[in-house]
């Protein structure tokens, strides 16, 4: 069953007197506990994928085309005030930063509270008693006593894990995470990751989106993953397959490029040439400039997500 | 230890922690505090009604009866100049009290929403900027009559738009920050967003110009009242008093010194606070100070 619904997004920004296109014509889908990895570079667009869903795209920003669904509600055309009470409640989202994510003049308690009691129908000690369960699920150590405590006395990590403790709050069906662990070092991005998917995917059946540049994160907990170059979706597939088979030369290059463990050093693998600016995309598809296979073809042709197997779509003009 | 005790060793240690965090604000608020309970019960406590005249006694010297003087119909100075704070004190905060409930709130507006909502709220903000401030109060006062309340009124004027600026700033500079986007991914309404979250974290700027501005209100105020535009003869206000002492400037300096010296105080007390209040108002210090 699809969670969300993603189609045909088309997102743009407003730079000088053009609109740029961001995110081109993405579709994909998100099912009931799983998590789906969104991997791209600096730029691709990942991010403004997870803004256009939650609706909350910057001001000279827009969804110019396509549809988000989240189960049977269209949030492409929804109000703000049904917006309102589908953030934080069914929808819910964790930043990159998490020490700046919360507000830093309220107490860690006081901010859990507040969106208990703006979604539940929840009093003040009914709230404080969930508030310190869900610190105690997040593993914050001495809950009672940190709930009283200010942003400034936590640590990145545990900042975060408030941040995933008021984004689960209101048992969401969709968490989106905007590269959640980026700015934590190895070992609590470990715990961070864990704790989303036991506490969300597992004992509640949420979907994450999990947006990400670390192709090991994908390694290590998503369940599918969708490939992203210069606002599209390049590739797609269960990450298995995606891993042992990449087919497009994009996903190919990416995985190269990782440095691995017990080979002999040597030069590490890159991808020639740089990611095009929004302004000067390349015509056809985006890739062909950087593209060991391109063909005259691949000038002016940007083939579709086709699916090559029960696994896995890519839109490459190799594979037609 | 019995419950009262318990509290006034709780607010002790709490002025402390102040005390470490800003020396100047509580060295301020102090001045202040000190002031308006003394300005406040001076009906209780003083011998003198403020125009109760005394012909016998002139222009006296300060002495054990009037400890600061008297001045040409023998008034008690002391009386005066604390009655004569009750004015200052009721213009600085009516006028700042007004000027920040509609200054802050068009100002958030303005900042949160900006584009068209900006415009309309800051061109005419800017239009009353434009006057001095000094110009624009002698014209209302001048329009609408000398009371204290058109007093409060006309200063408040000069000070909506100066509010509405700061607020505006400050909250442009909040209202991108992360954990406002995380509000709103929780669910947050236009509305709280505003008053729950950019409302304290923007205001703090706001409170600081605030407690500069009262002290500017008081300097106003004097300043109506010495070139005869605000508070009249014979109630007692501290530019007034100023006014008519220079006559006897010489036979009796008190008579300008003391209605001055009280205004410098009242000024310092609240700059004091101002500068003070940056550091009181970081969440940092402001927990250091609660422990």
């Amino acid at each position: 069953m699809n969670l969300l619904t993603v189609r045909h997004l088309t997102t743009e920004f407003r730079s000088d007197a053009q609109w740029l296109e961001a995110v081109s014509d993405v579709s994909f889908d998100l099912r009931r506990g799983e998590i789906l990895g969104l991997v791209g570079e600096s730029g691709c667009g990942k991010s403004t994928i997870a803004y256009s869903v939650m609706r909350l795209l910057a001001r000279n920003a827009r969804i110019r085309a396509g549809e988000v669904w989240l189960e049977d509600v269209n949030l492409t055309e929804a109000d703000e005030d049904t917006l309102q009470d589908l953030r934080g409640s069914r929808l819910s989202m964790i930043f990159q930063d998490p020490m700046t994510a919360l507000d830093s003049l309220f107490t860690v308690g006081h901010q859990v509270i507040e969106t208990l009691q703006e979604h539940l129908n929840l009093n003040t000690a009914e709230a404080k008693e969930r508030a310190l369960g869900l610190l105690r699920q997040v593993g914050i150590p001495a809950a009672e006593e940190r709930l009283n405590a200010y942003p400034y006395q936590f640590s990145g990590g545990m900042s975060q894990r408030i941040a995933l403790a008021i984004a689960i709050s209101c048992h969401p069906q969709v968490l989106i995470a905007d590269e959640p662990t980026t700015a934590l070092d190895v070992t609590i991005q470990a715990q961070i990751l864990h704790l989303i998917r036991r506490l969300l995917v597992e004992e509640q059946g949420t979907g994450v989106l999990l947006i990400t540049h670390d192709l090991g994160i994908v390694a290590q907990v998503c369940d599918r993953v969708a490939v992203m170059y210069a606002g599209k979706i390049v590739e797609t597939g269960d990450v298995s397959s995606i891993f042992s088979n990449p087919l497009h030369p994009y996903t190919k290059a990416l995985l190269n490029s990782l440095p691995s463990q017990g080979i002999a050093r040597g030069q590490l693998e890159n991808i020639q040439g740089r990611v095009p600016s929004l302004a000067d995309r390349p015509p056809g598809c985006h890739f062909h400039p950087r593209c060991p296979h391109a063909k005259a073809i691949c000038r002016d042709k940007a083939p579709p997500l086709q699916r090559v197997s029960d696994q896995q779509e890519v839109a490459c003009v190799l594979y037609d | 230890m019995s419950a009262a005790a318990g509290q006034v060793a709780n607010l002790a240690g709490r002025l402390r922690g102040w005390y470490r965090a800003s020396r100047s604000a509580v060295v301020g608020g102090g001045i202040i505090v000190v002031l308006v309970i003394l300005t406040a019960t001076v009906s209780l406590y003083s011998p003198y009604k403020p125009d109760a005249m005394d012909f016998m006694a002139p222009l006296s010297a300060p002495s054990g009866a009037h400890l600061l003087g008297t001045d040409n119909f023998g008034r008690d100075i002391l009386t005066r100049v604390l009655y004569g704070y009750q004015i200052s004190l009721a213009v600085a905060l009516g006028s700042v009290g007004f000027g920040l409930a509609v200054g802050v709130s068009l100002g958030l507006l303005a900042g949160y929403f900006g584009g068209a909502v900006d415009n309309i709220i800051m061109r005419p903000m800017d239009v009353l900027m434009a006057f001095p401030a000094i110009v624009l109060v002698v014209a209302l006062t001048g329009f609408v009559g000398r009371d204290v309340s058109v007093m409060i009124l006309a200063v408040a004027v000069v000070y909506v738009p100066i509010f509405a600026r700061v607020m505006r700033g400050s909250t442009l500079e909040v209202v991108n920050e992360l954990f406002v986007e995380g509000a709103r991914a929780r669910g947050a309404s236009h509305l709280r967003l505003m008053l729950r979250h950019i409302l304290p974290n923007a205001i703090a700027p706001v409170l600081i110009q605030a407690s500069i501005l009262m002290g500017i209100a008081i300097l106003l105020e004097s300043a109506l009242s010495f070139i005869g535009l605000g508070t009249q003869p014979p109630d007692p206000s501290l530019g007034l008093m100023l006014s008519e002492g220079r006559s006897f400037m010489l036979q009796a300096p008190w008579m300008v010194m003391v209605p001055g010296l009280a205004i410098s105080i009242a000024v310092l007390g609240f700059n004091l606070l101002g500068n003070g209040l940056q550091d009181l108002l970081n969440p940092a210090s402001r927990s250091a100070a609660a422990n």
